[in-house]
């Protein structure tokens, strides 16, 4: 069972305790709990090998169908009482959301278990019913809408699915890209582990209804164990979390990918092939927000390769990190779900992060998968077994972008055939043109502007900023002309006097 | 100071009009004129003379400006003033120009001294050369604007165009093809190779112009009467043609267009343009409850569509989409002026013939719609033509939901690896307040030349006053046909018919 290498541990110094008025919770009575003993007991533990789930566990054969049916019965809950009522629903296990986590309630200092059982649950069809004996876990867990405080419904705005992921939304809008705890890769054969699972979850009363959900999770695998505090806020711009990690390492670890983030991009107005589809675009974020430092801001629109591309940002200081759907425009979707409701995810560090670099992955068109583009920001150096690690930040899941100093935002590529004075359109010579909006007025003299261009192939041919009356919006247009069949890295920084007025822009490009 | 030579042209010889005679319109004395000239051959075609045309660039041309000078239509305070234009080989049919007062015409001969030159050094055209490249109307300096721009244009590639003040020229017209072959794919175009424009003498009345075709095909007069407002251009055409050959297939106010893509069909990095054209679709309203919108194409090879009516009320090409972050280009293609024909007599059985040819740099005009005519003409046999001509950032009005977008994606394949692979269409209609709460009895009439419908469906949308169609289609083995879909209620259509061409 998964729990064995907690059970030589001072974990059982307070085995698992209960609230005696409910069934739901372990009989044998309530334990002392802080963030302290729960980091303190992760340290023990990364002093011995990770003892991975059996395979043999039980396989759940619920349709996704069925299994959204499936209805948790908060009435037993502790949270479901009191004057700080929370709404949190854990979720019934299923084989399609792999996870056997097992579920804590912490109130003033005290733990105690929330054990599966069928019972907890309601809707489940009986053929499909897991035996209570095997102790499954659950399959992650979400926090809901208080009716009280006027939603119309009852929905979640936060879950923990699975093992792994984890995401939350704005209002009543759709989820949309999501977060996972860390991607690892190790030095030894098994050269890249199944990341590291969320195996515990302890949900915290709170103290007044102002109150953040608070919510610590551990995290344990081959490369490392660790614990998770969430500290969580909804409003009705969107959700905050501020994330503290405490990580222990077992194993030297070659690459640590912080905060990975994971979206679904099919196409935008950059890409969009012809006949691809009835929507006008199809994606969860369409760019990745990057800002170093002050003035230093950069744009990255995601598209899709023939053949999967990791593109590598170096960065000496990381002030934020996200991927954003900036494109709000309904028009732009034409999709029942509205996407353009997605939220964004921007991570802000607290502590900071080191120099390192980002790292963004498209997956190629070929590759059958919607969940096909994440980002990481990766620490320079190895992890050396024995060390350990703390991450404080901040994730803002929310609809706006994050304030840039009042720089202007790109908010849509284009790129076309270049028209040569010959006439003739051959087939590596491009222009760029960045729609951007913001700041830069419609101004006589534009002698003070200009474009720094950097490619890694070929020539630039030309470049401009181009003002169009009518519009608030301006375009900055660079030609260029590929020099080989390589993958061009671009970067296009809008400066004023050397200093830059807009976001800057990159793209990573490739001739069909 | 320039010298006009006058010259009376409509006269025979050097007489001078009678002055007790009751004076006839110069459309009038124009029919007269050319119901004699029927009779012989074609007069000196303007068209013939244009290997004078000294070579110019279209740069070079657009850079000569015609002066401002003492002209005949400089006393005439509600005539719009007048611009001619420089011969040009680009533009090479010649139209000789006339002002008419009181029926009484005096030409305005070509001259170099009529224009203004930026570069000295450019070889002029010779002074014996006839007529001009093309005559504008302009909107008198002290209106709104400052600058001096035109709203209608007769341009020597016999096109006509015009706007309204704030649209800008996109689509045109031209006045009639005509091919001695039954069933012609191509006809030759009547150019205009005189224009007479007439003294405004009375405030609000409508400016008249006249025009002179003289070619083998046939002689005879039109009359254009031009109002405009601020949202409006109309033309209301009235053209007596003798026919001087029998004539196979006729073709009724031929109109033009530019398109290169919309949202429906835009290349993957072909274009830093959202969407490229001077129109997106062509409208015909066939009797009052069927209208028929066929979004435009810019195929790999060349189509030619044609659309059966039964009662024409009018046929178009539109600029619909009006939305300037559609185009982000600073000529600013959504104020495209669409052109709309509303026939006064009608035009008796026919249909509409609409080509589409691949979209080049160099031969943007890609488009043309045509109403041909079902009958032959006889020589000898007189064709009388009445019409307006709309030129609009409008269009006429319906109660019918209008289809303002199409989208396009293709469905993965549903048998074995050579079966056809399935279309979907999305096709926008606008007015959902047209649709009831209930809709039950509505239906989505589909209809395929070729291949057949897999399914259809009608999509709310309650957050937009929009809705959606939604069809997938399965072409056959050959994947070209005509579709059409069209939203009913019992037997009344609720949307226009949307009509497609399919081609791979």
């Amino acid at each position: 069972m998964q729990m064995s290498v907690w059970t030589f541990s001072f974990f059982t110094l307070f085995t698992l305790g209960v609230l005696a008025k409910d069934i739901a919770l372990n009989p044998e009575g309530s334990l002392p709990f802080s963030h302290e003993m729960l980091i303190a007991r992760a340290a023990i533990a990364a002093q011995e090998p990770f003892i991975p789930y059996e395979d043999s566990r039980e396989l759940i054969p619920v349709s996704p169908q069925d299994w959204f049916k499936i209805r948790f019965l908060q009435g037993y809950m502790p949270w479901n009482h009191g004057a700080h009522q929370s709404f949190i629903e854990l979720n019934y296990p299923a084989s399609f959301f792999p996870s056997r986590a097992r579920a804590f309630w912490v109130d003033h200092g005290t733990v105690g278990e929330i054990v599966f059982s069928n019972d907890l649950f309601d809707g489940v069809p009986p053929d499909t019913k897991i035996s209570s004996s095997s102790r499954p876990g659950f399959s992650g867990l979400r926090y809901l809408t208080d009716l009280r405080s006027g939603e119309e419904s009852r929905e979640s705005w936060l879950m923990f699915l699975g093992d792994q992921s984890y995401r939350a939304k704005i209002g009543n809008g759709p989820y949309g890209s999501y977060c996972i705890p860390l991607n690892v890769t190790l030095k030894s054969h098994e050269a890249y582990e199944k990341a590291p699972q969320f195996t515990e979850f302890y949900l915290e009363s709170r103290e007044t209804p102002d109150s953040p959900e608070v919510l610590y999770t551990v995290i344990d695998g081959t490369a490392l164990t660790g614990v998770y505090r969430f500290s969580t806020r909804r409003n009705a711009t969107g959700v905050i979390q501020d994330v503290e990690a405490t990580l222990f390492i077992r194993r030297s670890v070659v690459t640590l990918d912080l905060i990975p983030l994971v979206t679904s991009f099919a196409f935008s107005e950059v890409d969009r092939e012809k006949y691809s589809d009835v929507q006008p675009e199809v994606h969860d974020a369409d760019g990745l927000l990057l800002h170093e430092k002050q003035d230093a801001w950069f744009w990255r629109p995601l598209n899709i390769p023939n053949d999967t591309r990791t593109s590598v940002f170096k960065v000496d200081t990381l002030t934020g990190l996200g991927l954003i759907q900036r494109d709000r425009d309904p028009d732009h979707y034409q999709e029942a779900s509205s996407p353009h409701l997605a939220p964004n995810v921007w991570i802000e560090p607290i502590e900071p992060f080191g120099a390192g670099e980002i790292r963004l992955t498209e997956q190629g068109k070929n590759v059958p998968s919607t969940e096909n583009v994440w980002i990481a920001y990766r620490p320079s150096g190895e992890t050396l077994p024995g060390s350990s690690l703390h991450l404080h930040y901040k994730i803002h899941w929310i609809a706006d972008n994050p304030e840039a100093n009042g720089l202007a935002r790109c908010i849509a590529t284009r790129i076309g055939r270049l028209n040569e004075k010959n006439g003739k359109r051959p087939p590596e010579a491009y222009r760029f043109r960045l729609e951007y909006q913001g700041t830069s007025i419609a101004r006589n003299d534009l002698s003070d502007e200009t474009l720094k261009v950097t490619l890694s192939n070929g020539n630039l041919l030309g470049k401009r900023i181009i003002h169009p009356p009518h519009s608030t919006r301006w375009f900055a247009e660079v030609d260029l002309k590929l020099a080989s069949e390589e993958e061009a890295e671009l970067e296009v920084i809008p400066e004023r006097n050397g200093r830059p007025f807009a976001e800057g822009w990159r793209y990573s490009f490739k001739a069909p | 100071m320039l010298f006009i030579a006058p010259e009376m042209v409509l006269g025979q010889g050097n007489d001078t009009p009678d002055n007790h005679r009751p004076i006839s319109s110069i459309y009038e004395q124009l029919i007269s004129k050319a119901s004699e000239a029927v009779k012989y051959p074609a007069g000196e075609s303007a068209s013939r003379i244009s290997l004078e045309s000294p070579k110019i660039t279209p740069t070079v041309w657009a850079n000569i400006r015609f002066r401002s000078q003492p002209m005949p239509w400089g006393s005439s305070p509600l005539n719009s003033p007048i611009q001619l234009d420089y011969p040009a080989p680009f533009l090479p049919f010649r139209t000789r120009f006339f002002w008419a007062d009181h029926a009484i015409a005096t030409e305005v001969p070509f001259s170099n001294l009529l224009f203004a030159w930026p570069n000295k050094s450019i070889k002029k055209a010779p002074e014996t050369i006839k007529g001009f490249s093309g005559i504008r109307l302009l909107t008198p300096i002290s209106t709104l604007d400052k600058t001096e721009q035109s709203w209608m244009m007769f341009l020597g590639d016999k096109s006509i165009r015009g706007k309204s003040l704030d649209a800008t020229y996109g689509s045109f017209a031209r006045l009639l093809g005509s091919s001695q072959k039954a069933q012609a794919d191509a006809t030759e175009i009547a150019g205009l190779s005189e224009i007479y424009i007439e003294r405004v003498n009375t405030d609000g009345d409508p400016e008249i112009i006249n025009g002179w075709v003289d070619n083998e095909a046939m002689v005879g007069a039109v009359r254009f009467s031009i109002s405009k407002n601020t949202i409006e251009v109309t033309q209301e055409v009235e053209a007596t043609l003798f026919m001087r050959q029998d004539i196979g297939s006729m073709d009724f106010s031929p109109l033009g267009s530019s398109f290169s893509f919309n949202e429906s069909d835009r290349k993957i990095r072909a274009d830093i343009h959202p969407e490229l054209h001077d129109a997106d679709g062509a409208l015909i309203q066939d009797g009052e409850q069927r209208r028929i919108f066929r979004p435009l194409r810019s195929p790999s090879e060349p189509i030619a569509s044609i659309i059966p009516v039964h009662n024409l009320k009018g046929f178009g090409l539109l600029q619909r989409d009006r939305e300037p972050e559609h185009y982000l280009d600073l000529s600013r293609p959504e104020t495209r002026a669409s052109v709309w024909v509303e026939p006064i007599s009608p035009f008796g059985p026919g249909e509409i013939r609409l080509n589409e040819v691949p979209y080049e740099e160099i031969s943007s005009e890609n488009i043309q719609m045509v109403w041909r005519s079902q009958r032959s003409f006889r020589i000898g046999e007189t064709v009388h033509l009445h019409y307006r001509i709309h030129w609009t950032q409008g269009e006429p009005k319906t109660e019918l939901a209008r289809c303002i977008a199409t989208h396009i994606g293709r469905l993965t394949r549903q048998g074995q690896d050579k079966s056809p692979i399935p279309y979907r269409f999305r096709i926008e209609f606008d007015r959902v307040q047209n649709l009831p709460k209930n809709l039950e009895d509505m239906n989505v009439i589909t209809n395929a030349s070729r291949g057949k419908f897999l399914f259809q469906r009608l999509i709310q949308n309650a957050a937009s006053d929009r809705f959606f169609i939604e069809a997938d289609y399965l072409p056959d083995e050959k994947p070209i046909a005509d579709v059409e879909l069209t939203l009913k209620r019992h037997d009344t259509a609720i949307s226009e018919t949307w009509r497609y061409r399919i081609s791979e």
